[in-house]
C-alpha cells in the first residue's frame, strides 16, 4: 500500500471514511496478530483491535502525514494494550529474566513423544515467547511478528534505540537456552527409549 | 568477521525488510562456515516461525463494518462539537456557505434560502434565549454535560476504613482522617512560626511593597523568600474544587506504606515508581494549606514521605535508583527535588545541605541532556525546570540558564506574551507547537493571533496529560486575566466531572515509561496540584 498510502492518509486526515476503511484492510490482521502475541485470548484481540481502530480516528487530526503511519497506529495500539493490561489492577509480577530459570522450565513435564523436533519445536517456542517478560515479548513482536525496524519499535516504544536491541537480544538469548534445553531432552528421552526397545 | 558479529547482524537482520534472507555476503559466508553460527541462524528462522505462528490471527468479516460504523458515530460527534463551539454569526456564515454550495451545485436556490430564513429564526431564537440566560444566575461553562456533584452537589462519599492517619501503614488501608476530613473552620496555624508568620500566611501575593516590608518586619531575605514562597496560601475555602483537592490527597494518603512510600501498585503502576509517586504525593500535599503543611491534616504523612524521600538519596546525591538511561530515572530525581525544596521552604530548612545537595546534582542532570539548541524539553524535561525554578525561587543556587529553551519559545509562538513567571514556557511552547502543527495551515496562524484557540486545543488534550494541564495552568496564570479564568473555569468543570469516587483521576493515555510506573498517582497527584495552583502561587 506504500505507493497510494500518502494519498489515503491524507484523506483519512480529513475524516474520509473510504480511506479509513482502506487503512482498516490493511492493518487488521496486523493488530490482531500483535495483540495475539502478547497474549490477548482470540475475543479480546478483537475487542481491542477494534478500539484501535476508534482511537486511531479519533486521533487522525494528530497524525502528521509525513511520519510513518504504522509507527503512529502502533503506538496507540500499543498503548491501548498498556491501559488493558493496567485496568486488570492486579497486575502479574514482571517475571525477571534471572528468575526466568530453566529449573522452571524443565518442571513442566512433557511427554517424550512431545518433544520431537520440527513442528513441535516451534509450538515449544511459541509458548516459551508467550512467557517472556511482557517488556520483552513486546519488542519481539513488534520486530519480528510485526516486521518493524528498530528505530520505529524505538519510536513506538518512546525508548534508546540500544534498549530495543538489548532486549531483543536477551529475549532471543533467554529463547535460546530453552530450546536448547528442551532439544537436549528430547535427545536424552530417544536414546532412552531406543535403549530399552533394544 | 566472527561468530559474535555475525550473529549481532543476524538479530539485527530481525528488524530489516528482508529478514534472514538478506544476509550480507560476508555474513552468509561466515554462517555457513560455522557450525555454531548456522545453528543460531536455525534457531532464528524457528523463531520467526514461531512468532508467525503466535500472531496467527484471521480477521473476523464483521470488523470493518463494526469500525466503520464507530468511526461514523465519531464523526457525527465531532461535528456537533465544532457545530457547537462556533459563533453565533460563524453558524450563520457557515450555514450560509453551505447552502451556498448546494444551491451552486444542485440548483435549489429557493430551497436553500427557505432552509436559510429557517436557520435565521432559529440563530435569532437562540439569541433571545441567551439574553434570557444572562439575566439568571451564570452557570459555570465546562467541556461536557455536568453532573449534579460538579456543579455544588455532594459527591457520594468515598468507602474508606475508618482508620487514623498514623495508625496503619499498609498500603490499600486508607488512611482515613477521621472528623477532620471536612476542611476545618479556622484559619491555619503554622507551627513554629509566630504572629508575624501567620500574617505572611494570610498575606495575598506578588512583591510585597516597602510599606509590607517594613510592617511585616520582612527585614531579611529568608523572610522574603518564604514570603514569596508561599505565595497565596489563602484560607481554606469550602469549594467543589477543594473537596476534589482533598479527596484525592486522602487518595494519596492511602497508597502510602509504613516507611512513608506512597506504593503505586495499588494504583495501576509499579514498583519502580515507589520514589517518583512518593515525591509527587509530597508535592500534592504540600500544595494545600489545609493539608500538607506542618499543622495541615495530611502533616504526618507528609512527614513520614519526606523522611522516606532522604532515605533515597544516594551517595551521589541521586534520589532512587540509577539504570543510566530511563526517563523515569531523571522524572523521580527532579520530582523528588522539588519535593524536598518546596518541604525544606515550608518548614523553613532553608539551610539543610540536602535540598542543596539533591538540586546541585539535577542541575548536574539536566546539562548533560539539554539539546544543543538548549530547546526541546519533553515532559519530564519540564519537571527538571520546574524543580529547577523552585530551587532558585527559594533562594538557592541553580547555575543553570532556563532562558535559552525559553526564548526558543518565544520566539516560536509567543513573542509578544512573556512565558510565566516559573519560566515553564519550554514545555507550554513545545506542545502549543504540536498543536499548532496539528490545526495546521491557516487555523495555525489564527492560534496565534487568538489564545483562545489554543485553549480550545488544550482542552480537548487536557486528561491525556496531567503535566501539561499543570504547567500550562502555572503559565496562564502567572499570565492571569479573563484567558485564566477561563481556563480555570474549564479545567475545574472536566477534573471535576472525571475523578473517581475514592478521589483518584484515572490514567487516560499512556506515553512513556513514567506514567506506566506511576499510575493513578500520577493524574491524581498532578491535576490536584493544578486545581491549587490559584491559591499556591503567586503572579
Amino acid at each position: 500500500m506504500d505507493r497510494d498510502e500518502g494519498e489515503w492518509l491524507i484523506r483519512f486526515r480529513e475524516g474520509d471514511l473510504e480511506a479509513f476503511d482502506r487503512l482498516v484492510d490493511a492493518y487488521q490482521r496486523r493488530f490482531l496478530g500483535f495483540f495475539r502475541s502478547l497474549g490477548a485470548d482470540p475475543e479480546t484481540a478483537e475487542d481491542l483491535t477494534q478500539e484501535t481502530f476508534l482511537r486511531i480516528f479519533g486521533a487522525r487530526e494528530t497524525y502528521t502525514p509525513d511520519a510513518p503511519f504504522r509507527t503512529f497506529a502502533f503506538r496507540i495500539a500499543r498503548n491501548l494494550w498498556i491501559d488493558r493490561y493496567r485496568s486488570r489492577r492486579a497486575r502479574p509480577a514482571e517475571r525477571s529474566l534471572e528468575d526466568e530459570g530453566a529449573e522452571e522450565w524443565e518442571s513442566e513435564a512433557r511427554s517424550p513423544d512431545e518433544q520431537v523436533a520440527g513442528d513441535e519445536e516451534i509450538e515449544l517456542l511459541v509458548e516459551a515467547i508467550r512467557r517472556l517478560p511482557p517488556k520483552h515479548r513486546e519488542v519481539l513482536s513488534l520486530i519480528v511478528g510485526q516486521g518493524l525496524s528498530y528505530p520505529e519499535v524505538a519510536r513506538i516504544l518512546d525508548i534508546p534505540l540500544g534498549t530495543v536491541k538489548s532486549r531483543v537480544h536477551a529475549a532471543v538469548r533467554l529463547l535460546r537456552g530453552r530450546w536448547e534445553n528442551e532439544r537436549r531432552r528430547a535427545s536424552r528421552a530417544r536414546r532412552g527409549r531406543e535403549g530399552g526397545s533394544s | 568477521m566472527n561468530c559474535e558479529k555475525a550473529r549481532d547482524r543476524m538479530l539485527a537482520a530481525l528488524g530489516t525488510a528482508g529478514g534472514l534472507d538478506a544476509l550480507e555476503d560476508e555474513v552468509e559466508r561466515h554462517v555457513e562456515s560455522c557450525e555454531d553460527c548456522s545453528a543460531e541462524r536455525r534457531f532464528l528462522v524457528s523463531l520467526c516461525a514461531a512468532m508467525r505462528r503466535a500472531s496467527a490471527a484471521k480477521a473476523p468479516p464483521d470488523l470493518r463494518r463494526r469500525v466503520r460504523e464507530g468511526a461514523s458515530r465519531l464523526l457525527a460527534e465531532e461535528e456537533a462539537r465544532a457545530w457547537a463551539d462556533l459563533g453565533r454569526w460563524e453558524r450563520v456564515r457557515a450555514t450560509l456557505a453551505y447552502f451556498a454550495d448546494r444551491a451552486r451545485r444542485s440548483r435549489i436556490a429557493a430551497a436553500a434560502a427557505v432552509l436559510l430564513l429557517a436557520q435565521a429564526a432559529l440563530v435569532g431564537i437562540s439569541w433571545l434565549q441567551d439574553r434570557t440566560a444572562d439575566r439568571a444566575p451564570p452557570a459555570r461553562p465546562g467541556l461536557h454535560a455536568r453532573s449534579p456533584e460538579s456543579a455544588g452537589e455532594p459527591r457520594r462519599a468515598p468507602a474508606e476504613p475508618a482508620s487514623s492517619e498514623g495508625s496503619s501503614g499498609s498500603p490499600g488501608s486508607a488512611l482515613a482522617d477521621g472528623p477532620g476530613v471536612e476542611p476545618p473552620d479556622e484559619p491555619l496555624r503554622i507551627d513554629g512560626i509566630g504572629e508575624e508568620d501567620t500574617l505572611l500566611a494570610e498575606a495575598e501575593t506578588g512583591p510585597p511593597p516597602v510599606s509590607e516590608i517594613r510592617r511585616l518586619g520582612l527585614e531579611n531575605r529568608r523572610q522574603r523568600i518564604r514570603y514569596r514562597m508561599r505565595g497565596r496560601f489563602l484560607p481554606p475555602e469550602d469549594s467543589p474544587s477543594a473537596r476534589a483537592v482533598h479527596r484525592a490527597h486522602r487518595f494519596l494518603v492511602a497508597l502510602q506504606r509504613e516507611d512513608g512510600a506512597v506504593d503505586p501498585t495499588y494504583a495501576g503502576g509499579g514498583k519502580e515508581g515507589t520514589t517518583a509517586a512518593t515525591a509527587l504525593a509530597v508535592l500534592a500535599w504540600l500544595s494545600d494549606a489545609r493539608s500538607g503543611r506542618p499543622g495541615g491534616v495530611h502533616a504526618r504523612a507528609v512527614e513520614r514521605s519526606v523522611r522516606y524521600l532522604r532515605r533515597q538519596v544516594r551517595p551521589d546525591r541521586q534520589v532512587g535508583w540509577v539504570r543510566g538511561d530511563s526517563e523515569l530515572e531523571l522524572f523521580q530525581h527532579a520530582a523528588a527535588t522539588a519535593a524536598l525544596v518546596e518541604y525544606a521552604v515550608l518548614t523553613d530548612r532553608l539551610s539543610d545541605p540536602l535540598a542543596a545537595d539533591v538540586l546541585e546534582r539535577l542541575v548536574d542532570l539536566a546539562r548533560s541532556r539539554q539539546t544543543s539548541d538548549g530547546a526541546g524539553p519533553d515532559v519530564v524535561g519540564s519537571w527538571v525546570a520546574f524543580a529547577l525554578e523552585l530551587g532558585r525561587s527559594s533562594g538557592l543556587e541553580v547555575p543553570f540558564d532556563l532562558d535559552a529553551p525559553a526564548a526558543a519559545v518565544r520566539r516560536s509562538l509567543l513573542a509578544e506574551r512573556p512565558p510565566g513567571a516559573l519560566g515553564l514556557g519550554p514545555l507550554l511552547g513545545r506542545e502549543c507547537d504540536a498543536a499548532l502543527d496539528a490545526l495546521g495551515g491557516r487555523r495555525r496562524e489564527s492560534v496565534r493571533r487568538d489564545p483562545g484557540g489554543l485553549l480550545a486545543f488544550l482542552r480537548r488534550a487536557s486528561l491525556r496529560e496531567p503535566t501539561l494541564v499543570l504547567f500550562t495552568t502555572l503559565d496562564l496564570h502567572a499570565r492571569g486575566g479573563p484567558l485564566f479564568e477561563r481556563w480555570r473555569q474549564e479545567l475545574e468543570g472536566v477534573l471535576l466531572e472525571s475523578q473517581r469516587d475514592d478521589g483518584s483521576w484515572p490514567l487516560e493515555f499512556v506515553w512513556d515509561d513514567v506514567q506506566v510506573a506511576l499510575g493513578d498517582v500520577y493524574p491524581t497527584a498532578v491535576f490536584s496540584m493544578a486545581l491549587q495552583v490559584p491559591r499556591r502561587w503567586s503572579r
